[in-house]
C-alpha cells in the first residue's frame, strides 16, 4: 500500500507538507518510473505521496513585461505553448521526451528531478531562472543554480513546496541550443548545450552558456562569460583562456549511454562553434 | 500457378482484435488457483554454488530447484548442454538457479530478496581471446567451440601463389536485442492424468513440446503447447521459450497448480537471447587488374554460455560470407565460441547480417584501395544465373541484380551523388549494399530434421476450411497470408478460412516459424493441399488433406563437407542510404533510404511493405544506435529501453521501396522468403555512406558517434578545430 494525499488547495498542500514527511508528485513521469514495482507489484515509494495535480492555482502562467512566472502544475507541453517563452527554452522543450511525457510531466518536476541530463536545465540556467518556494513558515526565492546541489539533490526542506518558476524576460539576440541524444526523439541527453547573448552596438551586454550531462550538475562559468561581457574587441587569446576554464570544469563520465571523451570533445566543439560563429563573427 | 492478383493489399485479419485491445496476450490470461513464478538468477559470470540459504516460506509458497526437474535437466536443442536450473556451477550473470512460486507477486519479490546464495567465483571467459585460450578451463567441450566448420572451393593455394597483391582486413559487429513489444511469458497448467498444457508467447510450438517431453519425462500425448497472441518475436521467441516454458511446467508439476512466469522488460532484456557478435577476417588475393581471384575468410561468433542454436547461426554466416559475389577460389573457416555471457540466439537474419556487413565493407575497402568506384567493383564480381555459390552449389534461377540496380539507380541517383560526394568536403555520403538471403533452413534441414506436415480440413456440410499448421502469427501477418493462399487456391472467400493460434493437440508439426520459411515452405504445402481439396470439393462428408514436405529434386547438399546447394532459393535486395554527418557532434542524419527487393511474388503487398519498413529500420538501428555491452564482470549494461535505444519514426524517415516480382516455382504463387532479407542490407549501406561522408574507413558495428570520434582521433583528423 502507498499512502497518498490529494489536496485541492495550496494551503491544504502546505499543511500536509508541514505535518508529514512526503514526496511531491505533479506529473509523475520520473517518479512512476523510478519507483515502479514489477507488473502486479505496487510501486515501492519510500514516503507517502503528496499529489499536486488537483491544485488549480499551480496551473498559473503569468506573463509580465519583465518576467514570466510558471506554476508547478504547468506541463512541459503547456510551457512550450507560451508565446512569450524564450526561444532557447522553447527549443529544448520541443526536442524533449515523447508527446505522452510532455503532456503529463511538468517543467518544475524536471527541475526538481535534478538530473545532470535534465533537458530544461541548461536553458533555465542561462536564463537566470528563479524559484519561489513556500512553506507554512513563509516564502523564499532562490536562483535555480543554487537550488540544484547535485544529481537528484535539491535545496528543498521537508515542509516546503516549489510554487513557481520565474524567468526574466530579456531581449536575447543570439541563441544556440543543441541536444545530443541517443536518437532524435524520446532520448536522454548524452550532453546538451545552451547559450544566449545580447549585443548592443557590437558590445556584448549579456551572455550565458550552460552545459548539461558533462558534470554532476549543469556547468556554467561566470568567470568565462565575464571575459566577454562588456567587451567590444575580443583579444585573440580570449578563446584560449576560456577553453582552459571550460576544459577544467567539464568532468563527464563514461556510462551506458556515452563516453567521457565523446562528451567532453563534443562539448568543447560546441563551445568553439558558438564563440566562432555567433560571438566572434 | 501464376496469380498476379494475390499480392493486392487486404486488411490484416487480426487488425480489429489488435487495435481494439481485445486480443489476449499471455499476461491477460488467468487460471483458477494460478500462482506466479519468479526466477532467481546468478549474480556471477562463472562460479560454483557453495550454499543456498532460504527464508521460512509461508503457506502456498514454494522453491523449485534442479532436483525438481522430473526428467532431464537439460534444454533439448542441438546439444543438450543448458540446464533449466543450475546445478553446481553457473556460467553467466542471469543464469536461472531457482524458481520461487506463490500467489502474491509482491510477497514473492520480498522472499526472493531473502534468499542468499554463496558462490565460489571462478575465472570467467568474457572475450573471444579468453574463450579461445579456455581461460578458467573450457566452458564447453575441450576447446570452447560449440561448432566449427571449414570448407573450400577451387584451388586456393594456386590463387594465392598467383596473386599480385593480398589484402587483409578485419570487421567486428556487436549485439542486438529484439526489443519486441510483448515481453516473454508462459503459463503452465497441470491437467488430469499427468498431462500439462503450456500457453505462451512463442514462435515454435513443437520445439517447446519436444523440450518439455524430455524435461518432464512425459510421452508425446501428455504435453500440449498453445500459442497465445504474440506481440513480436524477431527470433527472440525461437529458442528461449523452451527454457521459460520448462520453468513454468516444472513448477506447475511440483505444486499441482497453474504457474505463470511473466517477465518484465528489465528481466527480459537481461536474460533472453541476443544477436551473436562476430569477428570476421579476410585475406583476399587480387590479380594485376585488381580482380579477386581467391579469398581466405575466418569467422568467429560469440555464442555466450550455452550452445543453443549457435551452430546453425554460424552455418548461415559461413555459407553467405561471399555475399552476392562470384569467388572462384575460397577457403572458409569458422567457429562459434563459448563465453560466460548470456547465451546468444536466433535473430532475424540469423548470422547473415554480420557476414554481409563484413563482405560489403570489404568490397568497399578493396575498391578504395584500388581507387575504383565501389559499385563498379562490386558489379565486376556479381554472380549471375548458373554461377556457383560459396559452397559450390548453383544459382539455378535468374539473378535479377542488374535490373534491380538499374531501378535503384533511378530511384536514388546513387552514382551521380556518389561522384559528387567524393569530391565534396561537406560531410555528405551515400552507400549501397547488394545482398541475398537463402530462403528457408540451411542445407537439408527441412528434409532431414523438420519434415513439415500440414492439414486442411473441411467438415461435412460446411463451406469452411480450417488450416492446421504449427506456424504462428507473431505480428508478421501469417494469419492473413496463409488464409489468402488457401482462399486463392480454392477460389473461395478468405472469410471461409479458419486459422487459429496453433495448439499442438490439434495441429501437425509444420515446423518452426523461423528462417523466412513459413510462406515459402509451409505456404507451398498449403497451396498444394488446397488444390487437392478443390479437386475433391464436391465430395460429401469431411475431407482432410495432409501435405508433407518434399525437397525439390534440383537441390543437392552434402552436410558433411558443407558442399552443394545450401538453400533451395535466394531472395535478393539492394539498399541505398544517404547521410550527412554533423561535424560538431558526429551525429548522423539519414537523408534518404531506397530499397529494391526480389522476394518472388508478394502474397500481400501491404504486409511486405510492413516487413520492409520494419526490417530496414531494425537494420539501421543495428547499424547506428543499438549499443549493447557487458561490463568488466560480464553483466549487461543496457538493460532497459531507455538505455538501449531502438529507432523511432523520426530517426530515419521514409523507407522507399520497390518490389521486383519474379516467380519461384516451389513457393506458393511464386513466393520466396521475405522476413529476414529486409534487415540484412541496411547496416553496410549506412556504414558505407558514413564512411564516405567523413572519408574514413569503418570496420565496426554499431557506427556510433563515439566510435566515429575514436576513428577520427586515431587518424588525427579533426572536423572542427578549436
Amino acid at each position: 500500500m502507498v499512502k497518498t494525499y490529494l489536496p485541492h488547495t495550496w494551503q491544504e498542500a502546505l499543511f500536509i507538507r508541514g505535518n508529514d514527511d512526503t514526496m511531491l508528485l505533479a506529473g509523475g513521469t520520473d517518479l512512476m518510473v523510478k519507483y515502479h514495482g514489477a507488473p502486479g507489484i505496487t510501486g515501492n515509494f519510500p514516503k507517502p505521496l503528496l499529489f499536486l495535480n488537483q491544485i488549480s492555482s499551480l496551473k498559473t502562467i503569468n506573463i509580465e513585461t519583465d518576467s514570466i512566472t510558471i506554476g508547478s502544475n504547468v506541463t512541459l507541453n503547456e510551457a512550450a505553448g507560451i508565446s512569450a517563452l524564450p526561444l532557447i527554452l522553447k527549443q529544448a522543450l520541443g526536442e524533449m521526451a515523447s508527446p505522452a511525457i510532455r503532456n503529463a510531466g511538468t517543467l518544475i518536476g524536471n527541475i526538481c528531478n535534478a538530473s545532470p541530463a535534465g533537458d530544461t536545465l541548461p536553458p533555465l540556467y542561462v536564463l537566470d531562472a528563479q524559484l519561489t518556494i513556500e512553506s507554512l513558515n513563509g516564502t523564499r526565492q532562490i536562483a535555480l543554480a543554487d537550488f540544484i546541489q547535485g544529481p537528484g539533490k535539491i535545496d528543498l526542506k521537508a515542509n516546503e513546496i516549489v510554487r513557481c518558476l520565474t524567468i526574466p524576460r530579456r531581449n536575447n539576440t543570439i541563441c544556440f541550443y543543441k541536444k545530443v541524444g541517443m536518437r532524435k526523439a524520446a532520448a536522454i541527453s548524452k550532453l546538451s548545450f545552451a547559450a544566449i547573448a545580447q549585443k548592443t552596438d557590437q558590445k556584448i551586454t549579456y551572455m550565458g552558456v550552460a552545459l548539461g550531462a558533462v558534470g554532476p550538475t549543469i556547468i556554467r562559468s561566470k568567470e568565462a562569460e565575464n571575459l566577454l561581457t562588456g567587451k567590444i574587441e575580443i583579444l585573440t587569446d580570449t578563446w584560449e583562456t576560456m577553453h582552459t576554464i571550460y576544459n577544467s570544469l567539464l568532468c563527464p563520465i563514461d556510462d551506458k549511454r556515452s563516453s567521457a571523451i565523446y562528451r567532453k570533445t563534443i562539448a568543447l566543439n560546441l563551445l568553439a562553434y558558438f564563440y566562432k560563429e555567433y560571438i566572434w563573427q | 500457378m501464376n496469380n498476379t492478383n494475390i499480392g493486392i493489399r487486404v486488411n490484416k485479419v487480426d487488425n480489429q482484435e489488435k487495435t481494439s485491445g481485445s486480443a489476449k496476450y499471455i499476461a491477460d490470461l488467468k487460471f483458477d488457483n494460478m500462482l506466479y513464478g519468479k526466477t532467481i538468477r546468478s549474480t556471477k559470470a562463472r562460479a560454483k554454488i557453495q550454499a543456498i540459504h532460504y527464508p521460512v516460506l509461508p503457506k502456498e509458497y514454494f522453491i523449485i530447484d534442479h532436483n525438481d526437474v522430473p526428467g532431464q535437466n537439460r534444454v533439448k536443442f542441438l546439444v543438450n548442454d543448458q540446464p533449466f536450473l543450475a546445478e553446481t556451477v553457473v556460467n553467466y550473470i542471469g543464469e536461472p538457479i531457482l524458481l520461487i512460486v506463490g500467489p502474491n507477486r509482491q510477497k514473492l519479490k520480498e522472499l526472493a530478496n531473502k534468499i542468499t546464495i554463496e558462490y565460489q567465483p571462478l575465472t570467467a571467459a568474457l572475450t573471444y581471446e579468453e574463450s579461445l585460450r579456455c581461460a578458467g578451463g573450457a566452458i564447453f567441450g575441450k576447446d570452447n567451440k560449440f561448432a566449427s566448420y571449414t570448407y573450400e572451393k577451387g584451388d586456393i593455394s594456386r590463387a594465392f601463389s598467383q596473386a599480385k597483391t593480398i589484402e587483409t582486413d578485419e570487421y567486428t559487429t556487436g549485439y542486438q536485442k529484439h526489443a519486441y513489444l510483448e515481453n516473454q511469458g508462459m503459463i503452465a497448467v497441470p491437467e488430469a492424468d499427468d498431462k500439462v498444457t503450456v500457453y505462451g508467447s512463442l514462435q515454435c510450438p513443437y520445439y517447446i513440446k519436444r523440450a518439455l517431453e524430455q524435461a518432464l519425462a512425459l510421452p508425446e500425448e501428455k504435453v500440449r503447447i498453445v500459442q497465445t497472441t504474440t506481440g513480436g518475436a524477431f527470433g527472440g521467441k525461437e529458442d528461449y521459450p523452451s527454457i521459460l516454458a520448462g520453468h513454468a511446467a516444472i513448477a506447475a508439476k511440483k505444486v499441482g497448480r497453474p504457474v505463470a512466469i511473466l517477465y518484465d522488460r528489465l528481466e527480459d532484456m537481461a536474460s533472453t537471447t541476443r544477436r551473436h557478435p562476430a569477428q570476421i577476417t579476410f585475406q583476399t588475393a587480387l590479380d594485376a587488374s585488381g580482380k579477386i581471384i581467391g579469398m581466405k575468410i575466418n569467422v568467429i561468433l560469440d555464442g555466450g554460455a550455452y550452445a543453443g542454436i549457435s551452430d546453425v547461426v554460424l552455418q548461415r554466416s559461413l555459407f553467405n560470407i561471399t555475399g552476392v559475389y562470384h569467388i572462384q577460389n575460397l577457403e572458409v573457416h569458422g567457429c562459434v565460441v563459448a563465453t560466460n555471457t548470456i547465451p546468444n540466439g536466433a535473430f532475424r537474419g540469423f548470422g547473415a547480417p554480420q557476414a554481409f556487413f563484413a563482405m560489403e565493407m570489404h568490397m568497399e575497402y578493396l575498391a578504395k584501395k584500388l581507387q575504383k568506384n565501389p559499385l563498379d567493383y562490386k558489379k565486376l564480381h556479381m554472380v549471375k544465373q548458373g554461377d556457383s555459390t560459396a559452397t559450390s552449389g548453383l544459382f539455378l534461377d535468374k539473378v535479377p541484380l542488374p535490373e534491380m540496380l538499374a531501378t535503384i539507380e533511378k530511384m536514388s541517383d546513387y552514382t551521380p551523388k556518389y561522384e559528387l560526394y567524393q569530391k565534396n568536403e561537406n560531410h555528405h555520403g551515400i552507400g549501397i549494399s547488394l545482398f541475398l538471403h537463402g530462403c528457408g533452413f540451411t542445407g537439408s534441414g527441412e528434409r532431414d530434421i523438420i519434415k513439415a506436415k500440414i492439414k486442411l480440413r473441411r467438415q461435412a456440410n460446411s463451406q469452411q476450411v480450417e488450416i492446421l499448421a504449427a506456424n504462428v502469427d507473431m505480428g508478421q501477418g501469417l494469419k492473413t497470408t496463409f488464409k489468402k493462399i488457401v482462399a486463392a487456391a480454392l477460389a473461395i472467400p478468405m472469410t471461409d478460412i479458419i486459422f487459429n493460434n496453433p495448439d499442438t493437440d490439434h495441429v501437425p508439426d509444420s515446423g518452426p516459424t523461423v528462417a523466412s520459411r513459413s510462406i515459402m515452405i509451409v505456404g507451398k504445402l498449403l497451396e498444394d493441399a488446397a488444390r487437392k481439396l478443390k479437386a475433391r470439393w464436391l465430395e460429401k462428408g469431411t475431407i482432410e488433406i495432409t501435405q508433407a514436405y518434399k525437397q525439390p529434386d534440383r537441390m543437392h547438399w552434402d552436410s558433411e563437407k558443407s558442399h552443394g546447394d545450401a538453400y533451395p532459393a535466394y531472395a535478393w535486395g539492394i539498399n541505398v542510404v544517404e547521410t550527412t554527418v554533423d561535424p560538431l557532434t558526429l551525429q548522423v542524419d539519414v537523408n534518404g533510404v531506397w530499397t529494391v527487393f526480389d522476394i518472388g511474388q508478394a502474397i500481400d503487398e501491404q504486409i511486405i511493405q510492413g516487413q520492409i519498413e520494419g526490417g530496414v529500420l531494425q537494420g539501421l538501428g543495428y547499424a547506428s544506435m543499438e549499443v549493447m555491452t557487458n561490463d568488466q564482470n560480464g553483466k549487461i549494461m543496457q538493460d532497459s529501453l531507455t538505455n538501449y535505444t531502438i529507432p523511432t519514426m523520426v530517426d530515419f524517415g521514409k523507407v522507399n521501396h520497390k518490389l521486383f516480382t519474379t516467380y519461384y516455382k516451389d513457393g506458393p504463387f511464386g513466393a520466396k522468403g521475405a522476413g529476414e532479407l529486409t534487415l540484412i542490407g541496411a547496416a553496410p549501406a549506412y556504414a558505407a555512406a558514413v564512411a564516405q561522408a567523413l572519408k574514413i574507413r569503418i570496420d565496426r558495428l554499431p557506427v556510433t558517434p563515439e566510435y566515429l570520434l575514436e576513428v577520427l582521433q586515431n587518424e588525427n583528423h579533426f572536423l572542427y578545430a578549436k
